[in-house]
């Protein structure tokens, strides 16, 4: 039961760790992203 | 060893409590299997795109034609052409709902009405907006694409991935769970066969415990957000939108924080058990006879720590974990790597090996639990029976014995 609880707490803390880093070094949305954003939603899927 | 069975204390089919739950398992995997062929022929197998755009509408929920709005903005915009803005503020406002989508104040800056990507697209975005083949009319429309008639590349797409990716994936876990639980229900567990004794020996230690349940829980973590996000629509929507809303937000981020723990136990998994799991000529052997897996008999295929069914395991883990993590980085960075077509396949292919890696560990987590006796504590105390070391892992049983 150790090894489960030191892993599952490892991954949870790994994980909120990655949360922190994702809105601490969160860019702006990135001209790529809307370009891609524009390419895929306005892709127009008509027939 | 005999193989006349004389030995055989404890055999599978003993495990009433198991086959019960067993046969109810696999009742209710059957009936979701043939909700899940009905949904093959229920007409929306296959995505239909959406041809109307909609609004979201007032408080109650409905939406406004696309049509409607589109008319109501020309009429003000017309207005607007020939008096202008208003100073005095008595032009119409625009409204749907509670949300002013056109004021009646004189706009100070024309270009902020339009993203910058739009309106001055760079070699790289301009590539990207002509990211394949596509059949273009003419449109005065203004929107992007307003005038794209046809992409037959992101049809193909849309046929892989959202027709055929998501009902094959539907079928290996569904039909992969259910032939488990068929098994447990007419074999029982795999037992010991000459029955506990009360000593144990040490199978794995504390650093490959902790470190395979950083991986399986990591594992678990991005396949149960990833399910959401592929199967949200399906499994989600039929109780309610808020809750799929609140669901796909919280499996979007949970899905990229739970890649850094998993992708650092797979690392130190492939640390700890290669060597282990290297192919030998006992494998052939073992995978011949099936791991003795359908025989009670306690003469199962010999075999050292690692018998050929956990190296398929281990290796699927390995290979296909790293494929994930490989296509989801590029996910993560969309464009960065990849233009809009590559992009496609490598989501197409992160699916993929998604949905077979799922049914794959079903099948490892119903043998570490319920369907073999013993195996659980080899990961959760790190001790096992002797017993059931010397059936399953005879030749490793042999080596600890010499290193006495
Ligand atoms: C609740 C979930 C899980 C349980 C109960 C479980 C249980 C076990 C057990 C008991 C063993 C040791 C077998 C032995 O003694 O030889 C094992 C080994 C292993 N587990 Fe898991 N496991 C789970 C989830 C996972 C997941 C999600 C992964 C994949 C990332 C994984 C990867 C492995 C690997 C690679 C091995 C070594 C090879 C093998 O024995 O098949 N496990 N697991």
């Amino acid at each position: 039961m150790g090894g489960f609880l030191i892993g599952a707490s490892l991954s949870a803390l790994l994980a909120v760790v990655t949360y922190a880093a994702l809105v601490t070094f969160d860019v702006e949305q990135s001209p790529q992203d809307e370009a891609a954003l524009v390419a895929l939603e306005g892709d127009g899927e008509r027939y | 060893m005999s193989g006349d069975g004389s030995e055989v204390r404890v055999r599978g089919r003993d495990f009433t409590g198991y086959r019960i739950g067993g046969a109810i398992a696999a009742a209710l995997l059957f009936l979701a299997l043939v909700v899940q062929g009905w949904e093959l022929f229920d007409g929306d197998a296959r995505t239909v795109p959406e041809v109307a755009w909609s609004a979201a509408g007032d408080a109650g929920g409905e939406s406004i034609l696309t049509d409607e709005i589109l008319r109501d903005r020309t009429r003000l915009q017309s207005q607007r052409f020939r008096s202008g803005p208003s100073p005095d503020g008595t032009a119409e406002t625009f409204k749907v709902g509670d949300a002013i989508l056109l004021g009646n104040r004189a706009i100070d800056d024309e270009d902020a009405m339009l993203t910058e990507i739009w309106r001055l697209p760079d070699d790289e975005s301009g590539s990207l907006l002509r990211g394949s083949e596509r059949i273009i009319g003419i449109s005065s429309l203004p929107y992007a694409n307003a005038a794209l008639f046809e992409r037959p590349f992101a049809r193909d797409w849309r046929l892989g991935l959202a027709d055929v990716v998501t009902h094959v994936g539907a079928f290996a876990i569904l039909g992969f769970s259910f032939l488990l639980a068929l098994v447990l229900a007419v074999r029982g567990r795999v037992p010991i066969a000459k029955g506990r004794t009360d000593r144990t020996v040490k199978r794995f230690g504390l650093l490959e415990r902790a470190n395979h349940w950083l991986t399986a829980v990591s594992f678990i973590m991005l396949a149960l957000t990833g399910i959401t996000i592929a199967y949200g629509r399906t499994l989600i929507l039929p109780f309610g939108e808020e809750l799929l809303g609140s669901l796909g937000w919280l499996a979007t981020w949970g899905h990229a924080m739970f890649f850094p723990p998993f992708a650092l136990g797979l690392t130190a998994m492939i640390l700890l058990w290669t060597v282990r799991n290297l192919p030998s000529r006992l494998d052939i052997e073992w995978l011949r006879r099936a791991g003795g897996f359908f025989s009670d008999d306690p003469d199962n295929p010999p075999a050292r720590k690692f018998n050929a069914g956990q190296k398929l395991v281990y290796w699927s883990a390995v290979i296909g974990g790293l494929l994930m993590i490989a296509t989801g980085i590029f996910l993560m960075f969309p464009f960065w790597f990849a233009d809009l077509q590559t992009m496609s396949w490598i989501m197409l292919t992160h699916a993929l090996i998604a949905v077979f890696l799922i049914a794959i560990f079903i099948g490892h987590i119903y043998i570490g639990t319920v369907g073999m006796q013993g195996a659980f504590w080899a990961m959760w105390t790190g001790d096992v029976d002797r017993n059931w070391a010397e059936e399953h892992h005879e030749l490793w049983m042999h080596e600890l014995d010499k290193g006495r």
